[in-house]
């Protein structure tokens, strides 16, 4: 195994997605028959669908990122090929539970958990491309809520609010775009000094 | 003031101060929940925080976390101070972040209301239980800061805190609620916070406060110390849910309201007195000419209100609500009580009887839609209006299950 991987404890890594993966699937199976149908037994399911994988998104992108710089600078010589590799093994893995957590609700709105993943992930990526990841922790879930709560009432801010609870042509080609372009700067990026 | 311009300038509060603002009062703002009544204003204030959670959480718990690496020339030199102090310190900071945020954001709230809302009671006793909440988060955030790695910050802060305050808020006015400030829809227009379920709310929030920040201190020094706090925690907790009513929502000693005079008396909650002249002009609307086939109520009065059998009752459902929404909220309660001629009853939805709440809510607001373009099948007369109110009453007759 190289020193990239090494350092990157990639075991422990995939066990953090696993139990992310986990807890999605409780969270967005569980109904809550105290509340009206249409708001416990299928808004909250699929709020709480909605809302982790952009955790997991975000969580990934902390796995992502190196935890000790020289590393990078050391291994530079297959750093895009290494990034690429390692991106596909925790985001693979990752969006594999997130689909097989949206089998269990009846909705089963896997359209829209890969798209909050895709757009979760890259909006990360792209803020600890210049920024540290706490910046993605404190700002990506937060917006990511406020988009889940006011996206109905709110019809004219609909565009911005990428992560609404129910995907649009225009929020999955949104978030999938953030996805690409979100993996391909993290793989492209010069190793940080 | 030194120390406390320190505080503020080491807590990452800075930077997720503003970001939980914004978030509370786009939400405030946008979602229309709300009606807009000082005591509903004040409690929506509070809710919209619940966006700032993560926030919240996760700052105190990485201010905890700040140059904790002794080996750090950042490390603060805690030889020189007790683990109390220092604690006490981040805590400061970043509450009074926070605190700064939701004043801001509960102000911005409240200035929408002011000038046209008359209050009844100013919302003292909900902020102060919005202030209780985030001081008690904040310093949870210290206390899974100082025990958590980094990465199992992150995740649980942004995840855990919200689970656990909007589950334990389900059900509106069940005994969980006391534990959280999130309580949708319990302090409607006519009703307060009850004075000793802010007192219990309160003395929870105090106690998970005392006993974040023991935990937070007592990890290096004795740890036995954070385990008895956060066992009395999750005791009183037990204790507060266990005993006594869950109700949260009591009525205002003395019921406030403002009406006038038109083809009916139309009243409102003095609180709401500016959707009046609307709402009277609606009902106007709504109601004339239909005495010549159908008993007319003596008044139509907001719900909370006093009533009578001749009174209908019916609740502003929004905020901001103008002529044709207030059209739609009074239509169906208008629709009931001429099918039941004032007795309790209930009217099943049917295509009849929705035909003839759009036909009410168009006579009120002549630009929507006429009903005959939803739906021909109805017959509407086409006719004079006598001829229309004939058809509306005839459709009414025998629409009323009694309760």
């Amino acid at each position: 195994m190289s020193p990239y991987f090494r350092a990157r404890q990639l075991s422990r890594a995939l066990g953090t997605v696993v139990v992310l993966g986990l807890v999605t699937a409780a969270v967005g199976s569980r109904r809550i028959p105290a509340l009206p149908p249409g708001f416990g037994q299928e808004y909250v399911p699929v709020i709480s669908l909605a809302l982790m994988p952009v955790i997991v998104g975000v969580t990934c992108t902390t796995l992502l990122e190196s935890p000790a710089r020289t590393l990078e600078r050391t291994s530079c010589r297959g750093l895009a090929a290494h990034r690429s590799l390692y991106a596909l093994i925790i985001c693979g893995l990752a969006i594999m539970l997130l689909l097989g957590a949206a089998t269990l609700p009846e909705e089963k709105p896997y359209l829209l958990v890969a798209t909050h993943f895709a757009a979760g992930t890259g909006l990360s990526l792209l803020i600890t491309a210049w920024l540290s990841d706490t910046f993605a922790w404190l700002l990506v879930p937060t917006y990511a809520l406020l988009s889940l709560m006011v996206w109905q009432a709110a019809d004219a801010w609909r565009p911005i609010l990428v992560f609404g609870p129910y995907p649009t042509q225009w929020s999955v080609a949104v978030c999938c775009a953030l996805g690409a372009l979100g993996v391909a700067t993290h793989v492209t990026r010069r190793p940080r000094e | 003031m030194r120390s406390l311009a320190l505080a503020l300038r080491a807590s990452w509060g800075a930077l997720a101060a503003p970001a939980a603002m914004l978030a509370a009062v786009a939400y405030g703002l946008l979602n229309n929940g709300w009606v807009g009544a000082w005591m509903e204003t004040a409690q929506t204030a509070v809710n919209a925080f619940t966006l700032a959670l993560p926030l919240i959480v996760l700052a105190a718990g990485l201010d905890a976390q700040r140059d904790s690496d002794v080996s750090s020339p950042l490390y603060p030199g805690r030889g020189a101070r007790s683990g109390v102090v220092i604690t006490l310190w981040r805590w400061v900071g970043i509450t009074s972040w926070m605190l700064a945020a939701f004043i801001a954001a509960s102000a911005t709230l409240l200035i929408t209301t002011w000038g046209r809302s008359d209050p009844i009671e100013f919302p003292w006793l909900v902020l102060t239980v919005g202030v209780g909440w985030i001081a008690a988060h904040t310093a949870l955030g210290l206390a899974l800061g100082a025990y958590l790695p980094r990465l199992g910050l992150l995740i649980v802060a942004a995840v855990a805190p919200f689970l656990l305050n909007v589950g334990l808020a389900y059900g509106t006015g069940s005994p969980s609620a006391l534990l959280t400030a999130l309580d949708n829809g319990v302090l409607a227009v006519g009703t307060r916070l009850a004075p000793e379920a802010a007192a219990r709310q309160l003395a929870w929030f105090c106690a998970l406060t005392v006993g974040g920040l023991i935990v937070a201190t007592a990890r290096r020094s004795k740890p036995w110390l954070g385990m008895a706090a956060a066992g009395v925690m999750v005791g009183l907790g037990l204790v507060s849910v266990l005993t006594g009513p869950g109700e949260r929502g009591a009525p205002v000693a003395e019921e406030k309201q403002i009406c006038a005079e038109g083809v009916v008396v139309v009243c409102v909650w003095k609180e709401h007195a500016y959707y009046l002249p609307a709402l009277r002009d609606v009902t106007d609307a709504m109601v004339e000419d239909l005495d010549t086939a159908l008993p007319l109520p003596d008044r139509v009065a907001e719900a909370g209100l006093a009533l009578s059998d001749s009174s209908v009752s019916f609740y502003i459902g929004t905020q901001n609500a103008g002529p044709g929404m207030l059209a739609e909220y009074l239509a169906p309660d208008l629709v009931r009580w001429l099918a039941c001629e004032g007795t309790p009853g209930e009217v099943a939805v049917s295509d009849d009887v929705l035909v003839r709440e759009r036909w009410l809510a168009w006579r009120a607001v002549p630009d929507a839609l006429p009903p005959q373009a939803f739906d021909e099948t109805h017959g509407i007369p086409e006719g004079p209006i006598s001829e229309q109110v004939d058809w509306f009453a005839a459709g009414l007759d025998g629409a009323c299950a009694p309760l």
